[in-house]
């Protein structure tokens, strides 16, 4: 696939894994059409090439992203829906969220939608924008799943920001790491993932988050239509 | 808005409306006419335009409420000859005491915070569990003692898997022990612990939080949640919901106010 130069995303290879930096400074990494565009653009290269087997996904300046870019959506009238392509949850390959600083309202949904999640201690996520008129929709529907409706309620309706050892409790955090250690964390359980499994069938990522949250007899049934593992 | 009667107190503050059951002598239990003005409340609160959120609580420091009034029950099943009290106590359980989680909902899409100020058992944890947050005094108990009573808790259960766990809600269907305020946070239960006697203060925190989100907000992300439970992963995110906040009047004055709030603030 040909590199197209995204000012937004900056895209590294470590061998297997394809490493995307969210990389607006100024803003807090908030997701432009720009960035959700250059993140699109990365989920297709690590779906398309043999070669890599696992994304890492980070922010620059210390913080993941503060969510919709709201200058953006002011000034450019358009929608704050996002990009179809900008949740990686599709993809047959997982992808590790790596969070430090804020992870919030949009950029906590772009977190969720990645298959694990390393976060710094002091890291801090939730809806803090109160004012905001948008719609979750992906968080409403996946934190019932991964966590339960309580908390899923409580994140949405509140807006209280949480941290990632509270995260953790709730099973939406997968590691809790130092602070400005989570992209070391994250690279590490990547490399050791894409050396275990070796190849995108052999994660049978689509089996599991298809089958999520479904009546008992339901995904089990349904779990034999899925091919075993190569 | 009609106005508070003796077995269930009324109070507005804000755009929150506080309803304390009023039973304290029987241990704030689901009799004397409770459920059908819990009925009425949940109802009123639905229809009234200034108001946002709604907490329910008990009076007294003893309990929250403890289940379906019992003795009630025997009394009137004796006065009709014919009808068992536990069919008196399903037809008064389908006046709806829960304000979320039930078949239809009333269409109730704005959140019901429950402030269990003490014992929370049977049809009173059914309660507590059919509010969207919970908050819990510390000396509280909440429990499904039907088992011990050779009767079932049979709404219940699918409450628990989704707020909590199946593990958990095996656990206090088969064994009837209740839990502590401790315990049923660390296992999901509750949102949050509380002193003994704080926990309408901190509710009141809480829906003042919550307050600050516009309406069209809080009914969109409440009815997704709840619908999109169980539903295939594809269909549940594919599914459009009526009337979500961009389209709302709210929508542009909102994202002045957010670029205020984050210039406000440092971004790293």
């Amino acid at each position: 696939m040909p590199d197209v130069h995204n000012p937004a995303v900056n895209l590294t290879r470590h061998g297997p894994i394809l490493l995307a930096e969210m990389r607006r400074l100024e803003s807090g990494n908030a997701l432009s059409r720009e960035l959700q565009q250059g993140l699109e653009a990365a989920w297709q290269e690590l779906e398309s090439e043999d070669a890599l087997l696992v994304g890492v996904l980070h922010g620059a300046g210390g913080t993941f992203s503060v969510g919709h870019d709201v200058e953006e959506l002011l000034s450019g009238g358009i929608s704050p829906d996002p990009l179809e392509g900008l949740f990686p949850y599709t993809l047959t390959k997982p992808v590790i969220a790596a969070v430090e600083g804020r992870c919030y309202g949009l950029g906590f949904e772009l977190a969720l939608a990645c298959d694990l999640r390393v976060a710094a201690a002091d890291a801090s996520f939730g809806f803090p924008d109160t004012k905001l008129a948008v719609s979750y929709r992906l968080a409403s529907v996946l934190l019932p799943r991964m966590t339960n409706l309580g908390a899923g309620l409580d994140l949405l309706l509140t807006g209280e920001t949480m941290d990632a050892p509270r995260l953790e409790r709730l099973r939406l955090v997968n590691r809790t790491a130092p602070t400005g250690q989570s992209l070391t964390r994250a690279i590490e359980m990547a490399t050791d993932m894409a050396q275990r499994f070796g190849s995108a069938g052999a994660f049978r990522k689509e089996q599991v988050w298809q089958l999520s949250g479904l009546p008992l007899p339901t995904a089990l049934n349904l779990a034999r239509m899925f091919p075993s593992a190569p | 808005m009609r106005e508070s009667n003796d077995v269930l107190l009324r109070r507005q503050e804000g755009q929150v409306l506080i309803a304390t059951m009023n039973r304290p002598e029987r241990m704030n239990a689901l009799g004397g006419g409770l459920p059908q003005a819990l009925n009425e409340a949940w109802i009123d609160f639905r229809d009234d335009p200034d108001l946002k959120v709604m907490i329910i609580t008990g009076a007294g420091d003893r309990a929250f409420c403890a289940g379906m009034d019992l003795r009630q029950s025997d009394e009137r099943a004796r006065d009709l000859g014919a009808q068992s009290a536990q069919a008196l106590l399903d037809a008064d359980r389908s006046r709806s005491i829960r304000p979320s989680f039930n078949g239809n909902n009333f269409g109730l899409w704005k959140p019901v915070i429950a402030a269990i100020n003490g014992w929370c058992l049977a049809a009173g944890c059914e309660m507590a569990m059919g509010c969207d947050l919970r908050v819990m005094e510390e000396h509280a108990q909440i429990g499904l003692p039907e088992v011990k009573r050779g009767m079932g808790a049979k709404q219940t259960t699918h409450k628990l898997y989704f707020l909590a766990n199946l593990n958990l809600g095996l656990e206090m269907v088969w064994t009837g022990d209740s839990l502590t305020a401790q315990r049923a946070y660390d296992l999901g239960l509750v949102n949050e612990v509380v002193p003994t006697g704080r926990g309408v203060a901190r509710a009141q925190e809480i829906a003042d939080r919550i307050c600050r989100f516009p309406s069209s907000y809080l009914s969109y992300h409440k009815l997704r949640l709840f619908q999109s439970i169980g539903l295939p992963l594809d269909y549940a995110m594919s599914l459009e919901q009526r009337f979500p906040p961009q389209e709302s009047p709210d929508y542009l004055p909102g994202l002045e106010k957010t670029l205020q709030d984050r210039s406000g603030s440092s971004l790293h």
